[in-house]
């Protein structure tokens, strides 16, 4: 045997998967960015006070991610927009995740048109790619960070409208709830007692890569300006306001809180894998 | 008490498209014997089970309890009663995952307004006598193995003390050994409690264990019905005689013939059953059922 047979023996997709020690690492890649989120600004401020310092300094021991065009500290910057970005983040995917799976729960619980109303209108909302969903309802909404975090939530509620009504639908069936129905519990009963505590891990798992899209599409919301406007701190934003700067040679501005982006977005990605593993 | 299907009729209807499931069923399921239907898979007998639960409404037709075979009606009957329970196909599915087997098994006797004190005095007595050790009670589903799941579940199904159990396949996904054990379980639960079994099955050999009386399923209708002894020894319909020929039977020295079996199959097996009546209107319209014994109906026009 060559060690390249040796290497694509196996179950190569299953190898390629991070495992346990990578959900730790990205739990804990979350818990210190929220940590320095919440100690860095009371600390040392957002960074978005005149500074008095230098324009465009690169990264020193005394401005860890460097300056911006406008002397602000990019590191300061970049964990003051934590407290957006990540909090965004969490609450865009808790009322997707409440939200969707109670609707979900209804579609599949009530009569047929009941169902047949609400997924069409799923059907509706699915023909878009959520961050072009997102950017229409903000457009038409007006520029508003609220307005965007409502515009994200929004688009990401019918994926998991679909999912929760179809999980509920295959539990329904399932031998355990006749044997419910047969012990005399009503609909209502059957549903809480037997079909949600068994569907809800589907929409629970969802819901963390929801929180990393909505991260993602926040981010460009900002990027392309109908999210948080400047001057507050919020990574898409900041690496809009640093695009001018790369071509000058100075990649920082937009580099670190490009990274902060990935980080966490990668965070939430791989802890939904792992508990789609764990849960399964 | 006995639970009376009367003329029951089920009709799918789905993208414009009707199927007949079910034609015109009678049966008569009575306190303390065994019925069984048998047929092959899309014969109907699963669509029957379901409507004897209540968990599915009949299109046409009646079900009723009666206390003797000929009394009078006693009112319709609602799910929720708790008088007719099921055993399921697959044990282990038919076991919420997330409940402990107490909980699974005491589920009929919340609905009833038991104290918590005699549901658990009530669950550790019923699966001693379904031949598990009450430490079961506090595992979980996936802890236990097939045999002892559907040892559970015949616990869930009669702590209630219900008057019909409907056994849908309760052997089908067990291996040899455990099958025989449950349905001698099942005997001596029907023995000491006298309660009713409607028991859904292709398995010929079980019916054999159990059965007081058969009927015969075969395209949503009965084609045979009457005392089990009767219906296995001297069977009278084509259909009949096809599918407990089909049986094998578990000697080295009987040759089988799996071929012709398997061909009988694929074909489906009224079509390669010999019909001594070549010209017969039975096989576009069927045929009323006659009697050709004490109890024994047959659908046949060559039988009566």
């Amino acid at each position: 045997m060559t060690p390249i047979d040796n290497a694509l023996r196996g179950n190569v997709a299953g190898r390629m998967r991070p495992g346990d020690s990578f959900a730790y690492a990205a739990f804990g890649v979350l818990a210190v960015l929220i940590a320095m989120g919440v100690v860095v600004p009371l600390l040392y401020g957002d960074g978005d006070v005149a500074m008095k310092t230098q324009g465009l300094l690169p990264p020193s021991w005394e401005h860890p991610f460097g300056t911006d065009r406008y002397g602000r500290d990019i590191f300061l910057r970049s964990m003051a927009a934590v407290r957006i970005d990540v909090t965004l983040g969490f609450a865009v995917a808790l009322s997707v995740l409440v939200f969707g799976s109670i609707v979900g729960a209804l579609s599949a619980t009530f009569g047929r048109t009941v169902d047949m109303v609400i997924m069409r209108i799923t059907d509706v909302f699915l023909a878009f790619p959520a961050v072009v969903l997102a950017l229409i309802i903000t457009a038409s909404l007006g520029k508003s960070a609220w307005f965007a975090a409502i515009a994200v939530a929004i688009a990401y509620t019918p994926p998991m409208v679909r999912l929760s009504r179809s999980k509920a639908l295959e539990i329904r069936s399932a031998d355990y709830v006749a044997a419910g129905r047969l012990s005399g519990a009503s609909t209502v009963g059957l549903a809480f007692r037997h079909v949600l505590p068994n569907a809800v891990k589907y929409p629970f798992v969802q819901s963390t890569l929801v929180a990393s899209w909505a991260i993602l599409d926040f981010a460009a919301l900002s990027f392309l300006g109908v999210g948080v406007q400047p001057p507050t701190p919020e990574w898409g934003s900041m690496i809009a306001e640093g695009v001018g700067d790369i071509l000058l040679g100075s990649w920082w501005p937009s580099f670190f809180p490009g990274s902060m982006i990935l980080l966490s977005a990668a965070s939430f990605q791989i802890i939904g894998d792992w508990l789609d593993r764990r849960l399964r | 008490m006995d639970l009376v299907l009367d003329d029951i009729g089920v009709v799918y209807r789905r993208g414009g498209y009707e199927t007949r499931a079910v034609r015109g069923v009678s049966l008569h399921i009575r306190k303390g014997e065994t019925l069984a239907i048998v047929g092959e898979s899309g014969s109907g007998k699963t669509t029957i089970a379901k409507v004897a639960a209540g968990l599915q409404k009949a299109t046409s037709g009646s079900l009723a309890w009666r206390s003797t075979p000929y009394g009078a009606p006693e009112g319709a009957r609602g799910t929720g009663s708790r008088r007719v329970q099921m055993v399921f196909q697959h044990p282990v599915q038919s076991l919420d995952p997330l409940w402990r087997i107490r909980r699974a098994v005491q589920e009929p006797l919340w609905h009833g307004g038991a104290s918590r004190r005699e549901a658990d005095a009530r669950a550790a007595e019923l699966i001693t006598q379904v031949g598990l050790d009450p430490s079961v009670l506090d595992r979980y589903p996936r802890q236990i193995s097939g045999g002892q799941a559907q040892r559970v579940a015949i616990a869930r199904a009669l702590i209630a003390k219900p008057e019909i159990v409907i056994l849908d396949e309760p052997t089908a996904s067990l291996d040899q050994t455990v099958r025989a054990r449950i349905l001698t379980l099942l005997a001596e639960l029907q023995a000491g409690t006298g309660v009713g079994y409607l028991m859904i099955t292709h398995d010929i050999s079980s019916v054999r264990r159990l059965a007081t009386r058969i009927a015969v399923m075969y395209h949503g209708l009965i084609v045979e019905s009457g005392p089990a002894s009767a219906v296995l020894d001297a069977p009278r319909h084509p259909y009949t005689r096809a599918l407990i020929a089909a049986v094998p039977i578990a000697d080295p020295r009987v040759p089988w013939n799996g071929a012709e079996h398997v061909a009988r199959h694929r074909a489906g097996i009224l079509a390669q059953a010999p019909c001594p009546v070549e010209s017969s209107p039975c096989r576009d319209h069927g045929t009323g059922l006659h009697q050709v014994g004490s109890e024994h109906l047959v659908a046949c026009t060559a039988a009566a």
